[in-house]
């Protein structure tokens, strides 16, 4: 499995670090975020590091009014066309025909279709993919189309709404998919259904034999890799973690009311506030919070050379390099070389992570709402529901 | 009310027709001598459409398949002033897999497993004209004198090229309950294919191993055979005989109640079930 970054507020900086550090990589371009001129930019610097630039159309909800988002030229083909010119009528070719021109211009070569949020999943959803997937081989030249799925929290807890994804799916004229899922919280899952259902839906998708990128990922969906999903995409801020679709309504100076820095502790699954490294330190474990080498981050060096972790100027930068850093390295080691192992892997890191926690909390080390604690046996049920699921198909297909 | 001797004055070429003890809704079964040949003659009623008919004929003749009994003829003929379609077909000597299991619900391991196979590759037989059964089940199953298994009755068989003839939208489809799969009592036809038979075979199966249909034991309240079979799998089997499970967990995606957890072809499903049926047989 690989991992691509989610292109959200203020990350030009560290795609092109990360970038560097990693000697290329996906990312997936956020027009929320971007107007014109930066996306242009950036995804000059993206190809310069070796890099592949897509764009995400986010045409998730017509409505939508954030204000960058809807300076694009394409979106405002789909905000001014009425609805039903979708659906049989000109929009569809004209849509389309915008984005193909934005695409060659910042040098995208797999192209992410248009995709309503749906709320449910309906004929009328359905039909709206349809025509985008039948116009679109005309506008990309050849070049790879991924259709955007994306589901609202009430459409992924309906098992049934997701099976009748993947069942229309199969007969989708597309290379891959861009799997987008509205997350039941603000960041961790706390719903075994909801994530049960994401690795059902995105498991029936790549046993359809196409390409399976899934957005807005957080640490919890390192389980995806027994789902043998393709890449998983995630970034800095919490709204490019999980999947909120109100940011699409927000203003432009909004953005991002909480500052507090959390350090990523890899192999707890959890995230602390230094003040919680200084108990640790006081606490004799601090060296247990290290991350492992074999993730390659020495961002977070600094947090343990100190006096006191507090002390170090270790702000977002860091903590967001250092996080997406020890993220890229587990993307790339969850995989194994049979389904089986791969998910004996997840439930091993799990209860590792279970253990490493009690330790911290028996020692005054909490995580707070960033604690995995409770979301081990979330993803414990969500994994054991999907491999009833799936399971005798995927050990069969694995390769 | 049957007419033997106008039946007997049309098909002069058949000797001894009898009218078996159990007809369709469809249609009325005989048997009778051709020579030295046992035949089954079917007279479809006036009351189907001459055109779902005409299909389950076109469909079955286009069969090249050593699991259903050989269509010697058919066509249209006058019988009591009437015009009625009819077919000639072989005529297996045996007895029902339904009445096999009213005496032995809890079939041997190995008979089970020679079953599976020959249904996985009439399945295949059927995909290969495109053709789906849509009516699996013990009744339609023929054990005949040599122990060879037969699948009969393509009354409702749906040819995926044509058009359907069953109505979509309504609430129910066609098919018998607790054997048909939910897309298919739910009349979706778009999600009816190979793995609607796969799923009607993989019921057989269970039963033929744990002695009853579960499904079933809800009886007579249908709704609620209806509502388990749409949110509930069945429960994983545990077979003595199969150690490592590979057989129960095949029983399992034969049975998910979500197609696109079946395997997706009938040849898939028989690639799947080959190896298991060397090592376990």
């Amino acid at each position: 499995m690989e991992m691509y970054l989610q292109f959200g507020h203020g990350m030009m900086g560290h795609t092109r670090e990360l970038l560097d550090n990693w000697g290329g990589g996906g990312v997936i371009l956020s027009p929320r975020d971007l107007t014109s001129d930066q996306l242009q930019r950036i995804a000059t610097d993206i190809i310069k590091r070796n890099g592949e630039p897509l764009l995400d159309p986010q045409c998730f909800a017509k409505d939508a009014d954030h204000v960058r988002l809807v300076s694009h030229d394409y979106w405002k083909i789909f905000k001014t066309s009425p609805s039903g010119a979708f659906f049989g009528g000109p929009a569809t070719a004209d849509l389309l025909k915008e984005l193909a021109v934005q695409a060659r211009l910042l040098g995208v070569r797999q192209h992410i279709l248009p995709g309503r949020l749906a709320n449910p999943v309906s004929e009328d959803w359905f039909a709206f993919q349809e025509n985008l997937i039948a116009e679109a081989p005309t506008h990309f030249g050849g070049e790879p189309i991924l259709a955007t799925i994306a589901l609202s929290n009430d459409a992924m807890r309906q098992e049934d709404q997701v099976e009748a994804v993947v069942e229309r799916a199969a007969k989708w004229n597309v290379q891959g998919f861009y799997l987008v899922a509205e997350t039941p919280t603000a960041y961790l899952v706390d719903d075994p259904g909801w994530l049960a259902n994401l690795l059902i839906l995105a498991s029936g998708l790549k046993l359809l034999g196409k390409r399976v990128i899934v957005g807005y990922c957080s640490h919890q969906m390192l389980c995806l890799a027994a789902a043998n999903v393709d890449i998983v995409a995630s970034g800095t801020w919490l709204n490019v973690r999980a999947f909120p679709p109100e940011k699409f309504y927000a203003p432009a100076d909004d953005d991002i009311s909480r500052r507090t820095t959390w350090y990523y502790c890899p192999q707890a699954l959890s995230e602390y506030r230094l003040p919680f490294l200084d108990i640790a330190q006081r606490a004799g474990i601090l060296d247990e919070m290290r991350p492992d080498p074999s993730l390659f981050s020495s961002y977070a060096d600094p947090l343990f050379r100190a006096a006191t972790p507090s002390s170090v100027i270790w702000g977002e930068q860091d903590a967001f390099r250092h996080y997406l850093t020890c993220l890229h390295s587990q993307v790339a080691q969850v995989r194994k070389s049979s389904f089986d192992a791969t998910v004996d892997e997840h439930f091993r890191l799990l209860s590792s992570a279970e253990g490493i926690i009690k330790k911290f909390r028996q020692n005054g080390v909490f995580g707070g709402d960033r604690d995995f604690k409770d979301a081990v046996d979330v993803n414990r049920s969500a994994m054991t529901t999907f491999v009833k699921a799936r399971g005798p198909r995927l050990r069969r297909s694995w390769l | 009310m049957i007419d033997l001797a106008a039946i007997q004055a049309e098909f002069s070429e058949l000797q001894n027709i009898k009218l078996l003890s159990t007809t369709s809704g469809q249609k009325d079964v005989f048997q009778a001598d051709r020579g030295t040949k046992q035949v089954a003659l079917k007279l479809i009623k006036r009351t189907q459409s001459d055109q779902r008919t005409e299909r389950e004929i076109s469909a079955v003749s286009k069969l090249n398949s050593s699991y259903v009994p050989q269509i010697y003829e058919h066509g249209r003929r006058t019988v009591s002033g009437e015009e009625r379609f009819y077919i000639i077909e072989r005529f297996i000597v045996g007895e029902s897999y339904g009445e096999v299991l009213r005496k032995t619900p809890v079939q041997p391991f190995k008979e089970v497993l020679r079953l599976a196979d020959v249904l996985l590759h009439a399945c295949v037989d059927f995909e290969n004209v495109q053709l789906v059964h849509r009516d699996i089940k013990p009744q339609n199953l023929m054990v005949d004198a040599d122990g060879k298994i037969w699948v009969i009755d393509f009354g409702i068989a749906r040819h995926l090229e044509m058009t359907s003839l069953t109505p979509s939208g309504p609430f129910h489809g066609i098919g018998t309950l607790g054997y048909a799969p939910p897309e298919q009592f739910r009349n979706l036809k778009s999600e009816e294919d190979s793995r609607t038979d796969l799923f009607s075979i993989g019921v057989v199966l269970y039963q033929s191993i744990s002695g009853s249909n579960p499904y079933l034991n809800l009886l007579p309240d249908t709704m609620a055979v209806i509502r388990l079979m749409e949110t509930q799998d069945l429960p994983q089997l545990s077979i003595a005989e199969d150690q490592s499970g590979e057989l129960s967990d095949f029983l399992s995606v034969l049975t998910a109640r979500f197609p696109s957890r079946r395997p997706q072809t009938a040849s898939e499903a028989l690639a799947w079930f080959d190896p298991i049926y060397q090592r376990l047989r």
